[in-house]
């Protein structure tokens, strides 16, 4: 597949506070991409220069081969979804979804049959003569999503598109959103704070700080193999302990952490013997096992720890164990703790590969 | 909601607009029904064979002068609105764009001729345009004229000064439905297609049409009742009503006559409006009946939802 949409070293900072620094990444024809990342990050600006609100200082951004920096938004054929939708009030949803073929002089028998398609296509077609205040939230949200594509953009611009409904219809807006845009086959360009959603719709994913990409990958491997603290911390949740690599090799690092002894983790290119580092554990890697149970395999770390607290939160349950002094989280699925009472003993076991090793001062 | 609770929110309710409603009914329905009951009183020593209350309407109605000058307060109300309404609205997108500073210098200086008196802005306005006024000289200065041109005592002078003292409100109502407008509509628009200009006319302007009636309201009901600034630029020749009005009941002591012209300046000023908001009804009204015809997949839609 080729690069759909290239956006190359954007830049932009206002007075000393750098919004975008060299913000580079691209989407393939038919690849959705989200941009998370904490408020202020600069993901929404970046989504802004893309749609041509705003004009980066240097760098350029190629919608299939053809540089768009130049040209004013009405000129880019880019369908953004805004984040509180941005329906004309004093127009029908029929007007709203024809907005854009009007601009384009197309003739009434075509933005008919366009409109048409497009309300079909978010089951909405009965809603043509409405006024968008009489819709509901989630069916706003189809409106925007069908005005979007009715003119049959180049690009899709989704800009935070579930933060205006409540969470019950988030989540079914998210499912709804991502069976329309399977189909549709568009390049589609995403900006959330919220890591879930985008690991739901997106095919990649890029993680933004500070007006930079942290890191750029399938949600996946963004998940299971952050770059940095960061984006361990970002996307989902983890276990933080300090360590002293005692060796490092192309098999595997060892490692001693205080309190929890000697560990193995995964490979890490470039440790030496004493470097500090920060290890990562997933919780929900972390299996528990009765204090007396023998067996040890290989490729496994085995911590004993005293389990602290139970939390029961119906899809898994939360155990806080303590391991010397440090603090362990593990996620355990239904009732496989069910023997354990607190205060038990018993052994934190995870595989050497579910072990994360961050050099200290790569935040 | 039980019947004692809602007996209780309705007579809470009741306490609450019990004293907007004693208000409003004392110092201003009051005024009013004694303003008409005035009106249809008869003047002392003006006992006539026929000088029943409708007898003033009637002469009143008859009287060629008294509609000459309704009708040339109408006429330049109305020029004032729509001259308030062009002026202002640019005034108002650069007051609803302002930020911080900006916008509070901009409103002191729209609020201004709100805290001097009517009469004195009103005067400055003859220091502006009098024989030897600033613009007469400038102009002269210039060789555009060469002789000093009467600038005051016409219609034109009335409806400049009449402009800038009800700017202020047709600003503040505009920039204020401007304000309210979602920036992101514009973005919107300009996603879909639309020029700057395009994204103006169909989405922004719309919009603020609200806050531009409520402008025009304000800028033709108070031109309507408009006082010192027609007197003073248009001179004794130019009356408005209301200088009539004041000259029955302050000079001539006819104080129901003064009352009945007062109703009747009330009636028009009403009527005009409901005119104006009539027409604009019944062009909505018109759009949405050619509009009901309805797309052929909405009406498939609506079968099919049944």
């Amino acid at each position: 597949m080729t690069d759909h949409l290239a956006v190359d070293g954007l830049e932009l900072s206002f007075g000393t506070h750098q919004v975008l620094n060299r913000v580079t990444f691209s989407i393939a024809e038919g690849e959705r991409l989200c941009l998370l990342g904490p408020s202020g990050c600069g993901k929404t600006t970046t989504l802004q220069v893309i749609a041509g609100f705003i004009q980066a200082q240097t760098g350029s951004v190629t919608v299939a081969g053809r540089p768009i920096d130049h040209l004013p938004p009405e000129k880019r054929n880019i369908g953004i979804m805004f984040q509180n939708y941005a329906l004309f009030p004093h127009m029908t949803i029929f007007d709203n979804v024809a907005f854009g073929l009007r601009m384009r002089r197309l003739p009434a028998a075509d933005v008919e049959q366009r409109v048409g398609e497009a309300l079909r296509l978010v089951r909405l077609a009965h809603a043509a003569q409405k006024s968008p205040r009489q819709l509901s939230g989630g069916e706003q949200q189809r409106i925007a999503f069908a005005r979007a594509v009715a003119i049959r953009p180049s690009l899709l611009l989704l800009d935070e598109p579930f933060s205006n409904l409540d969470a019950r219809l988030r989540i079914e807006m998210r499912d709804e959103l991502l069976h329309l845009l399977r189909p549709l086959k568009i390049a589609t360009l995403m900006v959330t704070h919220d890591q879930e959603e985008a690991m739901a719709i997106a095919d990649r994913v890029a993680v933004m700080r500070a007006g930079r990409i942290e890191q750029i990958g399938t949600p996946q491997a963004v998940y299971s193999q952050p770059a940095n603290l960061f984006v361990a911390h970002f996307v989902g949740e983890s276990n933080v302990l300090d360590g002293t690599v005692l060796e490092g090799s192309a098999a595997g690092t060892r490692l001693e952490a205080p309190g929890l002894g000697s560990l193995n983790a995964r490979a890490s290119g470039g440790l030496r013997r004493n470097d500090q580092v920060t290890v990562l554990v997933r919780p929900e890697r972390i299996s528990l096992l009765p204090a007396g149970a023998a067996g040890r395999e290989p490729g496994w770390n085995y911590v004993p720890a005293t389990l602290d607290e139970v939390v029961f939160l119906g899809h898994r349950t939360e155990c806080r164990l303590l391991a010397g002094a440090r603090r362990l989280t593990a996620w355990q699925a239904g009732g496989t703790i069910e023997a354990l009472r607190l205060g038990d003993p018993v052994i934190a076991a995870w595989r050497h590969d579910d072990t994360l090793v961050v050099p200290q001062g790569a935040t | 909601m039980t019947r004692t609770g809602s007996a209780r929110w309705l007579r809470s309710w009741l306490l609450l607009i019990a004293v907007p409603l004693l208000v409003f009914g004392v110092f201003y329905c009051a005024p009013i029904a004694n303003l008409l009951r005035l009106s249809f009183s008869v003047a002392e020593g003006q006992t006539g064979a026929n000088a029943d209350g409708l007898d003033i309407y009637a002469k009143l109605l008859g009287d060629e002068y008294f509609l000459l000058i309704v009708w040339r307060t109408v006429k330049l109300s109305l020029l004032t609105t729509l001259a308030c309404a062009i002026l202002c609205y640019p005034v108002s997108m650069v007051v609803a764009q302002s930020k911080g500073w900006a916008q509070t210098c901009l409103f002191i200086v729209l609020l201004m001729p709100l805290m001097t008196s009517v009469t004195v802005t009103t005067y400055g306005w003859l220091i502006l345009l009098g024989q030897a006024g600033v613009v007469n000289s400038a102009l002269m200065g210039l060789g555009v004229i060469d002789r000093p041109q009467r600038l005051l005592q016409n219609e034109t002078a009335i409806v400049v000064g009449l402009v800038q003292v009800m700017s202020v409100f047709m600003v503040l109502s505009v920039a204020a439905a401007l304000q309210s407008i979602d920036s992101n509509h514009v973005r919107a628009a300009r996603s879909l297609g639309a020029s700057p200009w395009s994204a103006f006319w169909r989405i922004v302007f719309p919009q603020s049409l609200p806050g531009l009636r409520t402008g025009c309201l304000l800028v033709f009901s108070l031109s309507m009742s408009a006082y010192a600034t027609p007197g003073v630029l248009g001179g004794p020749r130019l009356k408005f009503v209301s200088f009539l009005i004041y000259q029955q009941a302050m000079q001539l002591l006819d104080w129901p006559r003064a009352a009945a012209m007062a109703v009747l300046l009330l009636i028009v000023t009403t009527g005009v409006w409901g005119l104006a908001s009539a027409y604009g009804q019944l062009k909505t009204w018109r759009r949405r009946q050619a509009e009901a015809a309805v797309p052929a997949f909405a009406q498939a839609g609506r079968q099919g939802a049944i």
